[in-house]
């Protein structure tokens, strides 16, 4: 992995999103919260999506295990011969807004529904995010047909 | 989901497209965001002042796995950051670091400071080498004497 943190998590830091979420979007809209969301995919998460587009999903679903274990989430990984299925049942940045009495507003996922779309752009796959239920969803990627 | 430890990649790309749009938006965003942190940080002011601030540094140091010194007296409270985590990340980006990403710091201490009436004064002393100095004083005249050593006053209000 590109990048790789040890030692101790300021989760916080998931009270400063959803406070970015808020003011981005209420200043200045959704496409610009996108372009936040593509540059963070494509540019910071470089390695993550040059892989996407040569066709490699693993680096991706490496990212994915690796940090929501290192912050206690709780997932479920199912694959077959058409899809990859990451499925969240405990999604750590929401229990720690709920832990600290902070209302997860629907905005709040836009986080994972946006990087996903970013990831999918110009890539072979497509990522397609559903929210289940607050802290539960479903990041589904596919190759496009 | 943004993990924690990636917060600050992201939000140093959100520092360039705001200033892109003008500094004074960049500016906006760091009073929000200090509006958050009064929530967190007010408290403990309210309870201990100097000591109180000193206690939720001590706190940040460890969960951000900070190389920090920190020191309290009846004058000023004082974080020496001997090695920042945040600029030591953005530093290793593939996206490349903000050139003023470390103003942001003092632009949401120094409202939450104001707002409980204490002074603040840094020296970011380089914007490439994460380490700096914070102090908090109680008395203007001191802090303003101190910013006069420093070899990068931080100033991200002008």
């Amino acid at each position: 992995m590109r990048y790789v943190d040890t030692g101790e998590v300021h989760k916080d830091f998931h009270l400063a999103t959803n406070e970015t979420i808020d003011f981005v979007l209420s200043e200045y809209g959704e496409d610009f919260l996108y372009e936040l969301f593509r540059r963070t995919a494509q540019e910071v998460y470089r390695d993550i999506y040059k892989n996407l587009k040569a066709g490699n999903f693993k680096p991706l679903l490496e990212h994915w295990e690796y940090y929501y274990s290192r912050e206690n989430g709780k997932y479920e990984i199912t694959e077959d011969d058409e899809k990859v299925c990451f499925y969240v049942t405990d999604c750590p940045a929401v229990r720690h807004l709920k832990e600290k009495n902070i209302p997860v507003k629907k905005s709040f996922y836009l986080q994972m529904i946006m990087l996903n779309k970013a990831w999918s752009e110009g890539t072979p796959f497509l990522i397609d995010t559903k929210i289940i239920s607050e802290g539960e969803y479903r990041m589904t990627l596919r190759r496009r047909i | 989901m943004i993990p924690s430890d990636h917060f600050v990649r992201m939000y140093n790309e959100l520092f360039k497209m705001l200033e892109e749009k003008g500094h004074e938006h960049l500016q906006r965003y760091w009073m929000r965001i200090s509006e958050l942190q009064e929530t967190i940080l007010g408290p403990y002011i309210d309870r201990d002042g100097l000591k109180g601030m000193y206690d939720y540094w001590e706190h940040i140091r460890i969960e951000e796995n900070c190389d920090a010194d920190l020191k309290v007296n009846e004058e000023y409270f004082e974080f020496r950051m001997n090695k920042c985590p945040s600029l030591s990340k953005v530093l290793d980006n593939d996206a490349g670091a903000f050139e003023l990403y470390c103003d942001h710091c003092a632009g949401w201490v120094i409202p939450v400071m104001e707002r409980h009436g204490y002074y603040y004064a840094g020296d970011i002393i380089s914007r490439t080498k994460p380490e700096c100095l914070l102090r908090v004083y109680k008395d203007k005249q001191k802090a303003e004497e101190f910013l006069k050593s420093a070899k990068l006053p931080a100033k991200p209000y002008g």
